[in-house]
C-alpha cells in the first residue's frame, strides 16, 4: 500500500476492464477550513494522481516503472460537505513510451461531475538492480 | 471566514500562520515562510507523504497540494480579495522524482484581470535551480476590491 495513500484513507471500490473507482472517504483532518465539512482540492489532486497511476499500473501484466509526466485537474464546483469522493479512471491511449489518462471526481452521481483531469504518465521495465535478488 | 482570519497577519506583514488554520495543512506539514514580503511554503518531510516505497519518493499529490497551497496564499497576499477565491484549474508538470526530504515552493502572480488570476508556482528540494514540478493555476476572484 502506498503510505500516502493510506493516509488519506484511499480505497478501491470498483475494478472492471475500462475503469477503476477510488473513493477518498470524508476526514475532518483533510478539511480545508475547520468544520466546513469541505475537504481540501488537494486531497481531490491526490485522490486523482492516485487513481490515474493505479489505472495506468493496472494496463499492464507485469510490473513497471510509472512516473507522472503532467496532471491537470478542473475544478468545476466544490465537492458536497462532509460527503466521500470518488474518482472513475480510465485509460485513454498506450503509446510505446506513454500512458494517457482521463478521470471525473464526483460525490453521488457521476452524472454530476465536480472536477475532471488528465494526465501522462510514462513507463519503463523496472532496472533489474531494483527489487531482485542477487 | 477565512480572510478576516488572515486580514490581521497581512496588516502585521507577517502570513506564517496564516496557514496553521487549516486542518489540512496542518496534516500535510505545510508552513508559511514570510520575509519582506516574499512568502515560500514548506513541506515538513514526514515519511506519511511517500507514494512509492522502494526507492522512497513523495507522492505527486503532494507536491501538487503544495503547489496549490502556496499559489492560493500568494494571491491573497498580493490583492484584497473580499471573499476567497477559488481554483479553476491546476497543470502540474513533474520534473524530477521528489526524495524524502523537505519541500518548498514559491509562486508568482502572473496576470491578475478583474475576474481571474493566473499564478505560477515551482517546488524544489536541496537546489533551488532544480526544481522537482512547476505548475500553472486560475484562480476565480468575486468582489475584488480597490
Amino acid at each position: 500500500m502506498i503510505p500516502h495513500a493510506r493516509r488519506l484513507g484511499l480505497k478501491l471500490v470498483a475494478e472492471q476492464d475500462q475503469y477503476l473507482i477510488v473513493e477518498l472517504p470524508f476526514s475532518t483532518d483533510l478539511e480545508e477550513a475547520a468544520d466546513s465539512g469541505i475537504m481540501a482540492n488537494g486531497a481531490i489532486t491526490t485522490l486523482l494522481d492516485t487513481a490515474l497511476g493505479a489505472v495506468s499500473f493496472h494496463q499492464f501484466g507485469k510490473l513497471k516503472r510509472i512516473a507522472t509526466l503532467d496532471l491537470r485537474v478542473d475544478y468545476f464546483s466544490p465537492p458536497k460537505a462532509f460527503s466521500s469522493i470518488f474518482a472513475k479512471v480510465e485509460c485513454t491511449k498506450i503509446t510505446p513510451e506513454v500512458i494517457f489518462v482521463r478521470g471525473l471526481v464526483y460525490c453521488d452521481d457521476e452524472n454530476e461531475p465536480i472536477a475532471q483531469s488528465v494526465a501522462a504518465f510514462s513507463y519503463a521495465e523496472i532496472p533489474l538492480s531494483v527489487g531482485m535478488k542477487k | 471566514m477565512i480572510l478576516d482570519i488572515l486580514r490581521p497577519y497581512k496588516e502585521q506583514k507577517d502570513f506564517s500562520l496564516a496557514l496553521d488554520h487549516s486542518p489540512y495543512a496542518k496534516m500535510m506539514g505545510f508552513h508559511l515562510e514570510s520575509k519582506a514580503g516574499v512568502l515560500r511554503t514548506k513541506m515538513k518531510f514526514n515519511n506519511d507523504h511517500i507514494g512509492a516505497p522502494f526507492p522512497p519518493v513523495l507522492h505527486g499529490g503532494t507536491v501538487a497540494s503544495l503547489m496549490e497551497s502556496a499559489a492560493l496564499m500568494q494571491l491573497i497576499w498580493d490583492t484584497h480579495l473580499k471573499s476567497m477565491p477559488t481554483t479553476v484549474d491546476i497543470n502540474i508538470d513533474y520534473l524530477r522524482s521528489g526524495q524524502p526530504i523537505d519541500t518548498y515552493a514559491r509562486a508568482r502572480l502572473y496576470r491578475i484581470g478583474r475576474r481571474f488570476a493566473t499564478m505560477h508556482v515551482e517546488a524544489w528540494q536541496d537546489n533551488r535551480e532544480k526544481p522537482i514540478a512547476s505548475a500553472m493555476l486560475h484562480f476565480l476572484m468575486k468582489g475584488q476590491g480597490e
